[in-house]
C-alpha cells in the first residue's frame, strides 16, 4: 500500500462537464455532491458507474435557515415557528435535491447515533397553523394581505440553493410575508450576514462533525456572537441554559451525561427555533465501478486512499 | 507608417493607465475582501484574524493610499502577489496565459477563415436560395448561447461519436511530448474553439456578406466588369479588400469580447485558461491577481487594436496618409 501510483486532482467548474467527463471515462470520481442532482439520477442507471452516499457520516451537513433574532418580527418565536410551518422539508428534498437528504429537525443529524436526541419532534408543515400563529403574533394582514417584509440572502453554493430561495419566497408569500431575495458572491455574503449583520433570514448548512462540541457549539452560543467570525452564532442567538449546557459538554467525561446534555439543548433549539432546520443533507459521490476501496471510514473522501485501487 | 505607429503607440499609454485605475476603483467598491474570503471559508476564523490579514496585505490603509502604491508597482511592472494563492500574479498569468491565446488565435482564425468567404459567398448569390439559407444559418448561430452550443458539441462529439475529449487541455495520466503533445492539445482544442468561434462566424458572414453588397455596385467594380474580369475576379480581387475593412475593425473590438467570452467557454471545458483564473480571482477577491489580469488584458487588447490600424494602414494607404 498504496496500491494506487498517481492521483490526478482535475479541475472543471462545470456540474455539467463533469458529468460528461465521467460518463465517457475520463475521469473516474466525482466526490461529494460534485455532480447536480439531475446528473446523479440519470448516471445512476450506467451499468459502469457506482452512486453511494456511504462514506460521509462522520461529517454530518445540515441545512437551515438562520434568522437575524435582533429586531423585528424575526425575535417572536411564534413568527419562527410560523415560518417553519410554510416549508414542506419533503417537497425541497424530493423537488430540489431529488431526493437526497431527510427532513432536518434539530441541530444534530440523525445518523449520529451518539448524540442524536430521538424523542425530537419533527417540524409540522401546516399553511392554515401558521397563519393562525401569526395573528397570535399580532402581525394581522392589511388591507393588500401582506403582513410585513423580509430580506432573504442564500448561500451562494450553486443553483440548488437559488431555487430554495424561489421556494421559501414563494411559501411565505401565503403567509402574508413579502421576500425579497438578494443574491450575493461568497465574499459580499460572507460580509453581509457574518460582519455586518445585515440581513433577516439565509439559508446555510454546517457540518456537524462527530462530536456536537467541534460541530454546532459555534452557531448556537453566545460567546460566538462575534462580527467577521464566520458560520457561527450570526442570528444573535442568547440562551445561558443553552451556554451552560454547552459548556458543561466539554468537560464532561460520562458519556451519559453528555449525551444528556446534548439532549437537552437539541430539545431547546427544536423549540426556540433559532436556526430553521430544513433538511439533512446527504453527499453522493458517483464513481468508475473500476475504482474499489473507497468507502473506508465516516470521512472517506478526505481519507488516505492507501487501499485505494483501480482494476484493469 | 513609422509616424502614425508613434502616434498610435503614445495614445495607448494614457488609455492603459485609465484602464486600471478605474478597475481599480470599481474592484474595491465591490464588497467583501480577500481577508473575508480566507477567513470566512477557514471554519473557523476570528474577526481578529481578518483584521491582522487586511494589515498583513495593506487592505486596511485608505484607498488613495492603496491606489497610488498600487500605481506605482504598475509602472515599475511590478504585478504583486496573489493574495489567496501567494505566488507572484505574473507568475501566476504567464502560466495561464498561453492557453486563452491558443484558444482566442484558434477562434479568430475559425472566425476569418470560415465566415469572411462564406460572406462573400452569400453576397455572390445574393436573393438565391443559398443567400437566404446562409442568412438564417448565420443568424440561428449569432443567437444561440455559448453556453449551450458547447455542451451541445460535448454530447455529440464526444459522447454520441466518441471521437473528441469532453474537456481539459491534455489527456491526465499520459505522458506525451513532441508532436504526440500537439496532436493531443490540438484534439482538446478543437471543441472550445469551435464553441468561441462559431459566433464570431455568424457575425463575419453577416458583416462581409453586407459589406461586399455594398461594394460591389461601387463604379470601379462596374469598370473591372467592363474591362472582361470575371464575376469572381471582381469579388476577390477588387472587393473584398476593401469590403474586408469593417470586418478587420470589428475583429480588434471583438478581442475583448473574446477574452470575456472565454471565461464562460474554459469554464465548460475545464480549459485551464485566464478566464477561469479571473472568474476565481473575483468570487475570491484577489485584487492583486485580478486586477493583474485586468491589466495584461487591456494591453492585448489595446496591442490588437493597434494592430488593427496597421493592418488598415495596409488595406487602405489613405488613412495612414490622412
Amino acid at each position: 500500500m498504496p496500491y494506487l501510483d498517481q492521483v490526478v486532482l482535475k479541475v472543471l467548474p462545470d456540474g455539467a462537464a463533469r458529468a460528461i467527463a465521467l460518463e465517457k471515462g475520463e475521469i473516474d470520481l466525482v466526490p461529494q455532491n460534485g455532480l447536480p442532482e439531475a446528473e446523479i439520477q440519470r448516471l445512476a442507471q450506467l451499468p459502469t458507474l457506482q452512486v453511494s452516499s456511504a462514506g460521509a457520516e462522520a461529517l454530518g451537513p445540515n441545512l437551515w435557515l438562520e434568522v437575524n433574532l435582533r429586531e423585528g418580527p424575526l425575535a417572536d418565536v411564534r413568527v419562527r415557528k410560523a415560518i417553519s410551518m410554510a416549508l414542506d422539508r419533503s417537497r425541497i428534498i424530493d423537488v430540489i435535491w431529488y431526493g437526497y437528504g431527510k427532513p432536518g429537525i434539530g441541530p444534530i443529524v440523525s445518523d449520529n447515533a451518539n448524540f442524536f436526541n430521538k424523542s425530537l419532534k419533527p417540524l409540522a408543515f401546516d399553511i392554515e397553523k401558521a397563519n393562525t400563529l401569526l395573528d397570535e403574533a399580532g402581525h394581522k394582514k392589511g388591507a393588500d394581505g401582506v403582513r410585513f417584509k423580509l430580506t432573504q440572502h442564500y448561500l451562494p453554493y450553486g443553483e440548488n440553493y437559488v431555487r430554495l430561495a424561489e421556494y421559501i419566497k414563494q411559501q411565505l408569500n401565503k403567509l402574508g410575508i413579502v421576500v425579497e431575495t438578494k443574491s450575493l458572491d461568497l465574499a459580499s455574503w460572507l460580509k453581509t450576514v457574518y460582519t455586518d449583520w445585515d440581513f433577516d433570514i439565509t439559508t446555510t448548512f454546517s457540518h456537524n462533525y462527530s462530536d456536537p462540541s467541534i460541530g454546532i457549539e459555534r452557531t448556537f452560543t453566545s460567546h460566538y456572537i462575534k462580527r467577521g467570525a464566520s458560520f457561527t452564532n450570526s442570528m444573535g442567538y442568547r440562551n445561558p441554559r443553552v451556554d451552560e449546557l454547552f459548556t458543561a459538554a466539554r468537560r464532561e467525561m460520562d458519556p451519559v451525561k453528555r449525551k444528556s446534555q446534548f439532549s437537552e439543548i437539541q430539545t431547546i433549539l427544536n423549540d426556540e427555533l433559532p436556526v430553521i432546520f430544513l433538511m439533512e443533507m446527504q453527499y453522493v459521490h458517483v464513481w468508475n465501478k473500476k475504482v474499489n476501496g473507497l468507502i473506508a471510514n465516516g470521512i472517506s473522501m478526505y481519507s488516505n486512499w492507501d487501499s485505494v485501487w483501480k482494476s484493469e | 507608417m513609422a509616424w502614425f505607429l508613434l502616434v498610435r503607440l503614445l495614445q495607448t499609454i494614457p488609455v492603459i493607465l485609465a484602464i486600471a485605475s478605474l478597475n481599480f476603483l470599481l474592484l474595491h467598491m465591490a464588497p467583501g475582501d480577500a481577508a473575508d474570503i480566507i477567513v470566512g471559508t477557514s471554519g473557523h476564523g476570528s474577526a481578529e484574524a481578518a483584521e491582522e490579514l487586511r494589515r498583513s496585505y495593506g487592505l486596511d490603509k485608505p484607498l488613495f493610499q492603496q491606489f497610488f502604491v498600487y500605481i506605482g508597482h504598475l509602472l515599475r511592472f511590478d504585478l504583486g502577489v496573489s493574495i489567496i494563492q501567494g505566488r507572484p500574479v505574473a507568475e501566476l498569468i504567464a502560466e495561464r496565459i498561453g492557453a486563452t491565446l491558443i484558444l482566442m488565435l484558434s477562434s479568430i482564425t475559425i472566425a476569418v477563415v470560415v465566415g469572411v468567404p462564406l460572406g462573400i459567398f452569400a453576397s455572390l448569390r445574393y436573393r438565391t436560395v443559398t443567400d437566404t439559407v446562409l442568412t438564417v444559418l448565420a443568424l440561428v448561430v449569432y443567437a444561440t448561447p455559448q453556453f449551450w452550443l458547447g455542451l451541445m458539441l460535448i454530447v455529440f462529439f464526444s459522447i454520441t461519436l466518441g471521437i473528441l475529449p469532453s474537456g481539459g487541455m491534455r489527456s491526465i495520466g499520459v505522458e506525451l511530448d513532441g508532436l504526440r503533445s500537439v496532436i493531443d492539445v490540438a484534439k482538446h482544442l478543437i471543441l472550445p474553439a469551435l464553441t468561441l468561434g462559431l459566433f464570431y462566424v455568424a457575425v463575419y458572414t453577416r458583416l462581409m456578406r453586407a459589406s461586399m453588397l455594398d461594394v460591389m455596385t461601387l463604379d470601379y467594380i462596374t469598370t473591372a466588369r467592363a474591362k472582361g474580369a470575371s464575376e469572381l475576379r471582381a469579388a476577390f480581387v477588387h472587393a473584398a479588400r476593401n469590403a474586408l475593412l469593417p470586418v478587420v475593425t470589428v475583429i480588434g473590438v471583438q478581442v475583448g469580447h473574446l477574452l470575456g467570452g472565454s471565461i464562460l467557454v474554459e469554464t465548460v471545458f475545464g480549459w485551464p485558461g485566464l478566464g477561469r483564473l479571473v472568474l476565481d480571482a473575483l468570487l475570491q477577491r484577489d485584487l492583486n491577481l485580478l486586477l493583474g489580469i485586468l491589466f495584461v488584458s487591456s494591453i492585448v487588447v489595446v496591442a490588437t487594436n493597434l494592430l488593427v490600424d496597421v493592418i488598415y494602414g495596409f488595406l487602405d494607404p489613405r488613412l495612414v496618409q490622412e
